[in-house]
């Protein structure tokens, strides 16, 4: 039976990107995907350049609307498309992004596969500029990301849920209620915790490619780490069984002294703070002219912290208080006994498939009787698949189990194949 | 004194290891089913290798390597986790001059490469004779044949980046002969987009002479049996040398674009001798990318046998070296170079010249040391001599 095709809705969220936006409905002009089925909303902010008209007088073989929403932030603008669509995907693209040709064939196909699925794409960063060293730390904070949702056994959390290049079933996207309109950032992985807990299961889709004219600068990035303090903690209290794997709860249990004085000076004299932050910005470029990497690296660091604990500090005025609300989590379910127990050592396909079958979120794993572990249930992760327990036993539980398989009288046994070595 | 080079699979080794009778000692490359973990370095007495004594030296093997391929081997990991599909075809590049008994043996080992739709390409560097040209004739349509006037190992390498047909350029040096596996563990480390390079272990082919033997123990080309990646967050670009050495490496052609070719002043066939891929190495680094170190990518090479060719060799890494840092801190303003020329000098060569002129036991022989020391000194003048006749040869269009 020929299954039909669904009709795709392209959601860009656009503020002042007049020529960028125009690359981008010419490269959706281009794709593989049957253009009657694809319908493209562009939704712009404020009228400072003139992007909602040239939007306007464009030909293109597609369904194209555009909206204008002076007063509105990026989520909102992404919700209002959304409100707007006719589609049965969405596909959420932002306005630095230059999708392939196969971009939207790519976002069906990988929906066509699974239900309740958000899939992820692949968006590499590109510059136009000169690549120094922020543009080198950036393009490999995104290849690796991907990189790791590329793997096979990746067991996906709300933080892969990247904004700038996604799809989903627009049934979906109403049923977990959209996107939080009052983070200034975050907003992605506040999604990604809904939709986690409503089920949906997350998929990285490679071919679903666009090329990511990454715009941000130093300044932005530290604007950005501001932005992600203040952030955190709107997601601590709307989610308080996350408050454990914020950033702050690493931050505060595990800095160096630099790192400690500049949390200090954030919360306790934010003035000379902010002029050692600037000082030790201006520096930056200097070490990057006389190719001291690591003390760049150190700057680098150091700064995203600080401006971090910045935002933080907005939100939570004192270290105590924010001791006090990492405190306060859900912890009750570390105590809660796991839901599958699985034995390694007899038949791992089957344990694998017992994963695959009951999705559990904590499990204890035994070799031919010995206990290697326990994976304990966390929040904000996706369940256990049978993908996941390879990797798990290479790497959590490589050391227990190699003393298993090494000392255990039935160690020559391979699990697969049964064959006797 | 001479040295046996074993190769032995862990699970199948044998009761008893004789007919070793002209050898001193043995040098054993340890696999797990066919992937390298271990070596291990026995005497040899009386023609033979204590089967006691090898299985200690091997559980006492330091390193997480045996270990990990014994867990990854219980867990299906290649059949069930590596991830799809995989990798495209590549090109085979060895670079050659005057040297026909090796390159046959390099190319027969080639050609028994499982075949994966790689093509085998030979750049004949400004040969004296046909002799190269006849062998490549030889294969037919196999192997490829180009041959590069203008001489030079890096303009060789320079050729085999334009003309290959691939994306992937492996090179493997014409005294070198590829493992079974070579290729194809070079090739599944390129699934990352940063990965611009991949190096892989270099076991010696024989050990038949003490200036082989020397070579072996003193420059290496072995580093390890731990997969490894480097970039520039953690590893100093300029020390590259640790990364891998152009015997066995591989890489992307938009390599060309991306960081630009190799520096042609330098290594074989010019006034620098050494350094050509250390170099590249280096700028792949320094741009941001990534090389990875992948000990299932074996080879073997046929050190030189003579102290003579030694003392050659040695001398020539010195003027390599030196001809590299040169070359960052002139015209790349790596000023931290001659911090690290400082430390080299104080931390290695000192030292073991000191050693030498004592006579203390264990150290690397005198004549060696100097010729390395001698080769420093002249690698800086060495290195713009090179780039003056490049530009000469360029303006001339020859």
């Amino acid at each position: 039976m020929e299954r039909v095709l669904p009709v795709v809705s392209i959601i860009i969220p656009t503020h002042n990107r007049c020529a960028q936006v125009r690359t981008i409905l010419s490269r959706l002009c281009r794709q593989t995907y049957p253009q009657e089925l694809v319908e493209v909303l562009v939704v712009t902010g404020e009228r400072v350049d003139n992007t909602a008209d040239m939007v306007r007088g464009l030909e293109v073989p597609f369904a194209l609307q555009v909206f204008e929403k002076p007063s509105d932030g990026p989520a909102e603008k992404r919700n209002h498309g959304a409100t707007k669509a006719s589609g049965e995907i969405l596909i959420f693209l932002d306005d630095d992004m230059e999708p392939e040709p196969q971009f939207v064939e790519a976002h069906v196909t990988a929906h066509q596969s699974g239900h309740d699925r958000v899939v992820i794409g692949y968006f590499p960063p590109v510059f136009t500029g000169h690549v120094g060293f922020f543009e080198i730390e950036l393009r490999a904070w995104w290849e690796d990301t991907f990189y790791a949702m590329r793997q096979p056994g990746h067991r996906f959390t709300f933080r892969d849920m990247l904004s700038g290049n996604f799809s989903i079933r627009a049934e979906l996207f109403a049923l977990v209620g959209r996107f939080e309109t009052n983070y200034p950032c975050r907003d992605d992985y506040e999604l990604g915790i809904r939709l986690l807990k409503a089920g949906a299961s997350f998929f990285h889709c490679e071919r679903a490619k666009a090329y990511h004219r990454d715009m941000t600068t130093v300044e932005r990035l530290f604007r950005r780490k501001y932005e992600e303090g203040r952030a955190d903690v709107l997601l601590g209290y709307q989610h308080p069984e996350l408050r454990p794997v914020l950033p702050m709860r690493t931050l505060l249990d595990y800095s160096l002294l630099p790192s400690r004085i500049l949390r200090w000076l954030a919360f306790h004299r934010p003035v000379m703070g902010s002029a050692v932050a600037r000082l030790i910005r201006s520096n930056m470029d200097l070490c990057q002219k006389l190719r001291l990497r690591g003390v760049w690296q150190k700057f680098f660091q150091g700064l995203q912290v600080y401006y971090y604990w910045q935002g933080v500090a907005e939100k939570l005025n004192t270290l105590a208080e924010v001791e006090e609300f990492l405190a306060n989590d859900v912890a009750g379910d570390m105590l809660q006994a796991p839901e599958l127990v699985l034995d390694v050592g007899r038949d791992l396909r089957k344990a694998e498939l017992l994963l695959d079958k009951h999705r559990p979120h904590s499990i204890c794993i035994m070799h031919n009787g010995t206990v290697l572990g326990i994976v304990s249930r966390q929040w904000g992760v996706e369940p256990l698949r049978g993908a996941h327990l390879r990797p798990l036993l290479a790497a959590t539980f490589a050391k227990p189990l190699l003393e298993s398989i090494l000392l255990s009288p039935s160690a020559a046994v391979r699990p697969e194949t049964q064959q006797v070595a | 004194m001479t040295t046996a080079v074993l190769d032995l699979e862990l699970e199948k080794l044998p009761p008893a290891i004789t007919g070793l009778d002209h050898y001193n000692s043995a040098l054993v490359l340890i696999r797990l089913r066919g992937r390298p973990v271990a070596r291990v370095e026995l005497p040899v007495i009386d023609g033979r290798v204590n089967h006691t004594e090898l299985c200690d030296a091997i559980v006492s093997v330091k390193g997480w390597s045996l270990w990990e391929k014994t867990l990854r081997d219980y867990l299906n990991w290649d059949e069930v986790v590596v991830p799809e599909p995989p990798p495209a075809a590549a090109t085979v590049a060895v670079c050659t001059r005057d040297r026909p008994e090796d390159i046959k043996r390099c190319l027969e080992a080639l050609l028994a490469l499982p075949d994966d739709g790689q093509e085998l390409l030979v750049i004949d560097n400004c040969p004296s004779t046909d002799d190269t040209q006849k062998i490549v004739g030889s294969y037919g349509e196999r192997v490829r044949y180009v041959r590069e006037d203008r001489p030079g190992l890096n303009v060789a390498r320079n050729r085999a980046l334009q003309v290959a047909r691939h994306e992937i350029v492996a090179f493997i040096d014409d005294d070198a002969v590829a493992d079974f596996n070579w290729l194809r563990a070079l090739l599944r480390n390129f699934d990352h987009s940063l990965v611009m390079a991949v190096t892989g272990l270099t076991m010696p082919l024989e050990l038949e002479t003490e200036a082989q033997e020397l070579f072996e123990r003193y420059s290496t080309f072995c580093r390890g049996f731990e997969w490894k990646v480097f970039e520039q967050k953690r590893h100093n670009p300029l020390t590259a040398g640790q990364v891998g050495a152009g015997v066995n490496m591989a890489l992307r052609r938009s390599v060309l674009e991306l960081v630009g070719p190799f520096d042609e002043a330098l290594d074989a066939g010019t006034p620098t001798q050494a350094g050509g891929e250390t170099e590249m190495f280096s700028r792949i680094m320094t741009a941001g990318y990534r090389i990875v170190y992948e000990p299932d990518a074996l080879n073997w090479h046929r050190h030189r046998r003579t102290r003579e060719a030694l003392r050659q060799t040695f001398y020539g890494y010195g003027v390599g070296i030196y001809a590299v840092w040169t070359q960052k801190l002139l015209f790349e303003k790596e000023f931290s170079v001659l911090l690290l020329a400082l430390n080299w000098f104080y931390l290695y060569h000192l030292p073991m010249l000191l050693r030498s002129l004592v006579r203390l036991p264990g150290g690397m022989p005198l004549d060696l040391i100097v010729a390395e020391i001698r080769g420093c000194l002249a690698g800086p003048s060495a290195y713009l001599r090179s780039r003056r006749q490049l530009r000469a040869a360029t303006a001339t269009g020859s």
